[in-house]
C-alpha cells in the first residue's frame, strides 16, 4: 500500500472513531433530511424566510434602485448560507471514510491490493449521485446569483423560490403525487406537442402570406396554436383564411378534450394517492404526540369512549384493522390507524411506542379472542403497561388475566352491581350520578400528592381544605380509603385526595397546591 | 320497602342482576320467552315461568304486591324491551320498570316507552373505561361506596318537622363534624334530581321534606340519624 493511501485509511479510521465528528455529522443530517428532528422545522422556517427576503428584493429592484447592504446581503449573506448548506448536504450524503473503510477491509480479506483511486472514485460518484439529483441542482442554481457579474444570473434567484420545496412537505407531497402519472403525463405532452406542431405548421402554411393575418413567422404559428390548444385564446392573433379557421376548429376541440384530460389525471392522481398522504400524516402526528391511550378496536363501546376521552381533553390513537370500521372513525375525524393491534409490525410501522408514549393499552374488540391475542402482542413488547379489557364473556375472565390484562370491564356484571341502586336509596344515588355524570359545574376529582406538594404539607392541616370550599371526601391510596381524615394525619407520596366541589375551585385548588413558597 | 324482583329474560346480564339481588337477600321471578333460557334458569334453581312476548300480563297484578316489586326488563332486543316496557305500562301505572337499552338512543325510545330508568349497556361500561383511567381513585371510592358491602356507607335521610336541623343553613351546619360524617348534599324529594351540593356554598336552608345525602361509616350514620331525629337525648 502506498504512503497516501494508508494516510488516507488512517484518517478514516480516525473520522469513523470520532465521537466528535459523528455527533456533528449525526446533528446536521437531522437538521437537514429528518423530518422527525424536532429542531428540523425552525431551520425549514428560517431558510424560508432567506429565500422569501430574496425574492422580495428581486422584485424590488426591478423598479427602485437597492441600498448597497440590501444587494450585500442579497448577493452575499443569503448565497454564503445557501453555500454552506449545499456543502453540508453534499457532506452529510454519504460517508467517504465509511465507502474507505468498508473497501479497505473487504480487500484484506480477499487478500487483495486495496486501490485508492478506485475506492476515491466510488466516493465521487455517490457525491455525483447527489450533486445531479433535481433538487440538488435548484440548490446550486440559487447560489448563482453570488457571482452577479453576469446580469442573466440575477434572474437565478427565482431559483431560490423553487426551494421552498424542500422546506415544505405538501409541496413536496404534491410534486410526488403528480409523478406517479408520469406515464399518463408523458402521453398527454406526446399528443399535445404533436397537434400543437401540426396545427402551427398548417396555420402557418395557411397565413403567412395573406397580407390581412397577422400571423407571419413560424414561432407566431406556434404561440397562436398554443394558446389556442390551451384554450385561452387571447386573440392577438387570429387566423383570417378559411383553411386557418378550419385548423382552429381542431385545434379547439382538442384542446377542450385535452384539458379534460389533464384535470382527470391530476384528480386520480390525487385520489389514489390521498390514503397514503393521510396516512403518512397520522404517522407523523403520531411521533409527535408524548403521550397518549391506544384504543384497539373501533367498536360501538370505543365509540363512546373516544367521545368522552376528547372531551376530556385526553389524546389517544385508534388501531382498527378493518376497512369499514376504520373508515367510521374517519368519519368522525378520530386518529386512527388501519393496522391489526395483534401484529407486532403494526407498532414497528407506525412508530408506536408501547414503552414512552402509551399511557393504557385499551382492548376494546368484539371477540375476546382477539383481545386475548392483543394483549399478549402488547405484553410481549412491554411487560409492564397498563392495559384495560373489554370483557365479552364471563368464562374468559381468567383467560383475559393470563394473558396479562390489569383491568378487566365486564359490562354484565357492571349493570348487575348498577342495578342494585334501584331498590335502595334513590335520592343518594341520584345524587352521585350527578356528580359523576359531569353534567354540572360540581364535580368528583382526585388530587395526586407528589413530591412537590409534599415539600410544603406535611398533614391534612397543612391542605387547608376548610377555607377551600372543598369537601374532602377523604384520602386513597394503594386499595385503601381513609375517610374523612383528621387534622393530624400525614400525607405520603401516592395519595390521592378525593374531592368534591366546584370545577374552577377544583382546579385553583390544585394550582395552588403545587406552588412551592421557598 | 322492595321485597320482589321480577326479571325478564335470562341472558348474562339478566344472570348478574339476579345473582345480586339473591345474594342481597330478594327474592327474584324470572320471565322467560324461549325454552332453552327457560331450562337454564331451572338448573340454577330459580323461580321461573315461560310466557310469551304478547301476554297480557294479568298474572303479575295477581300474584304480587305491586309496590313492592321492581320490574327488570332485560331481554336481548332493545325492540322487545320497549314493547315488554310499553305492555307492562299499559296495564300498570305505578309499576316501577327498569330496562336495559344498547345505547342511550334506546334508553330515550324506552323512557318514552314508560319505563322509570333506562339503563344505556354501552355508556355505563364506556364511562367506567374512561373513570377508570381518568380518575381510577374516585372510582374505587365510588365503587365501594355505592355497591360493596363495606363499613362506609351512603345514606339518605328526610327532614322531618322538629328536626334538628330544619330551618339551619346547609354551609353552616357544624353537627355533622361531632359524628365524623361528611354531608354531600341537599335533594327535593319533589323536585327529582334538582340537589345543592354543600361544596357549592350556596346559602341553602334546609327544610321540611327535605332530603339530606350524607356519607359516613354504619355507626356514625346511625348516631347521626338519631340526632337529626330528635331521638337520642
Amino acid at each position: 500500500m502506498s504512503f497516501i493511501s494508508k494516510r488516507f485509511v488512517d484518517l478514516s479510521y480516525l473520522l469513523q472513531s470520532s465521537k466528535d465528528y459523528q455527533g456533528t455529522k449525526r446533528f446536521f443530517y437531522s437538521l437537514l433530511e429528518d423530518q422527525s428532528y424536532p429542531y428540523k422545522k425552525y431551520f425549514d422556517y428560517f431558510m424560508m424566510l432567506l429565500i422569501l427576503s430574496s425574492v422580495m428584493l428581486l422584485i424590488r429592484g426591478v423598479k427602485y434602485p437597492l441600498h448597497e447592504y440590501a444587494i450585500a446581503y442579497n448577493d452575499y449573506v443569503i448565497s454564503i448560507i445557501f453555500m454552506l448548506e449545499y456543502l453540508l448536504r453534499l457532506w452529510v450524503y454519504s460517508s467517504a471514510s465509511k465507502e474507505i473503510i468498508s473497501q479497505y477491509e473487504k480487500d484484506e480479506l480477499l487478500n487483495k491490493k486495496f486501490k485508492l483511486s478506485k475506492t476515491v472514485s466510488k466516493v465521487l460518484k455517490k457525491k455525483w449521485d447527489y450533486i445531479s439529483s433535481p433538487f440538488a441542482i435548484i440548490d446550486l442554481l440559487a447560489i448563482m446569483p453570488f457571482f452577479h457579474e453576469l446580469r442573466i444570473l440575477r434572474l437565478f434567484i427565482l431559483f431560490r423560490a423553487f426551494k421552498i420545496f424542500r422546506y415544505t412537505r405538501s409541496l413536496q407531497q404534491f410534486a410526488q403525487v403528480l409523478a406517479s402519472k408520469k406515464f399518463e403525463f408523458f402521453t398527454l405532452m406526446v399528443f399535445t406537442s404533436v397537434m400543437i406542431s401540426v396545427s402551427a405548421v398548417l396555420i402557418y402554411v395557411a397565413e403567412a402570406n395573406n397580407e390581412n393575418s397577422a400571423i407571419n413567422t413560424i414561432f407566431e404559428a406556434f404561440y397562436w396554436a398554443f394558446v389556442t390548444l390551451s384554450t385561452v385564446g387571447y386573440g392577438d392573433f387570429v387566423p383570417v383564411t378559411d383553411l386557418g379557421r378550419t385548423v382552429a376548429m381542431l385545434i379547439i376541440i382538442s384542446g377542450v378534450a385535452v384539458i379534460a384530460f389533464t384535470t382527470s389525471i391530476v384528480v386520480s392522481a390525487f385520489t389514489e394517492q390521498l390514503d397514503g398522504i393521510k396516512e403518512q400524516k397520522v404517522i407523523s402526528d403520531i411521533s409527535k404526540m408524548k403521550h397518549f391511550y391506544l384504543i384497539c378496536g373501533y367498536s360501538s363501546v370505543a365509540e363512546i369512549v373516544t367521545k368522552r376521552l376528547l372531551k376530556d381533553d385526553q389524546p389517544f390513537v385508534i388501531l382498527e384493522k378493518d376497512s369499514t370500521r376504520m373508515m367510521e372513525a374517519v368519519k368522525a375525524r378520530l386518529p386512527v390507524i388501519m393496522a391489526d393491534p395483534a401484529k407486532q409490525e403494526s407498532y414497528e410501522n407506525y412508530g408506536i411506542d408501547l414503552n414512552t408514549q402509551v399511557i393504557s393499552v385499551l382492548c376494546l374488540e368484539d371477540t375476546d379472542v382477539q383481545t386475548i391475542y392483543t394483549a399478549l402482542t402488547v405484553r410481549s413488547i412491554n411487560p409492564k403497561i397498563e392495559i384495560l379489557s373489554y370483557l365479552h364473556e364471563g368464562k374468559n375472565r381468567k383467560k383475559l388475566s393470563l394473558a396479562g390484562v390489569n383491568k378487566i370491564v365486564y359490562p354484565q356484571e357492571l349493570i348487575g352491581v348498577v342495578s342494585k341502586e334501584f331498590t335502595g336509596k334513590p335520592v343518594a344515588f341520584d345524587a352521585i350520578h350527578l356528580l359523576r355524570s359531569q353534567s354540572s359545574n360540581i364535580v368528583m376529582e382526585e388530587i395526586l400528592i407528589n413530591e412537590r406538594i409534599l415539600s410544603a404539607k406535611k398533614c391534612v392541616k397543612d391542605l387547608a381544605i376548610n377555607m377551600s370550599k372543598l369537601i374532602l371526601l377523604g384520602i386513597y391510596n394503594n386499595e385503601s380509603f381513609h375517610f374523612n381524615p383528621g387534622d393530624d394525619v400525614s400525607l405520603v407520596e401516592g395519595d390521592s385526595l378525593v374531592v368534591i366541589g366546584l370545577d374552577i375551585v377544583i382546579e385553583e385548588y390544585s394550582l395552588n397546591l403545587h406552588k412551592v413558597f421557598v | 320497602m322492595i321485597k320482589e324482583i321480577l326479571t325478564f329474560g335470562y341472558n348474562e346480564y339478566a344472570k348478574e342482576i339476579t345473582r345480586n339481588f339473591i345474594l342481597d337477600g330478594f327474592s327474584v321471578k324470572l320471565y322467560v320467552i324461549d325454552e332453552a333460557s327457560f331450562t337454564n334458569a331451572k338448573e340454577d334453581g330459580l323461580k321461573v315461568e315461560l310466557v310469551e312476548l304478547d301476554d297480557d300480563w294479568l298474572s303479575i297484578g295477581r300474584d304480587f304486591d305491586l309496590d313492592k316489586v321492581i320490574c327488570f326488563c332485560a331481554l336481548d332486543d332493545d325492540a322487545q324491551n320497549v314493547f315488554l316496557t310499553i305492555s307492562l305500562r299499559a296495564e300498570y301505572e305505578d309499576l316501577y320498570i327498569i330496562s336495559l337499552a344498547t345505547s342511550k338512543d334506546s334508553a330515550e325510545k324506552l323512557q318514552l316507552a314508560g319505563a322509570n330508568k333506562a339503563i344505556p349497556k354501552l355508556e355505563t361500561t364506556a364511562n367506567v373505561i374512561v373513570e377508570s383511567l381518568e380518575k381510577p381513585a374516585v372510582l374505587e371510592v365510588m365503587n365501594d361506596l355505592l355497591y360493596r358491602d363495606k363499613d362506609l356507607k351512603l345514606a339518605e335521610y328526610i327532614i322531618e318537622k322538629n328536626s334538628a336541623l330544619e330551618g339551619e343553613f346547609l354551609h353552616e351546619i357544624e353537627l355533622h363534624k361531632l359524628y365524623n360524617i361528611i354531608i354531600l348534599a341537599v335533594g327535593d324529594k319533589e323536585r327529582e334530581a334538582e340537589f345543592t351540593f354543600s361544596a357549592e356554598g350556596h346559602n341553602h336552608k334546609v327544610e321540611m321534606g327535605d332530603v339530606l345525602v350524607v356519607m359516613g361509616r354504619e355507626n356514625d350514620l346511625q348516631k347521626f340519624a338519631n340526632h337529626i331525629s330528635g331521638k337520642s337525648e
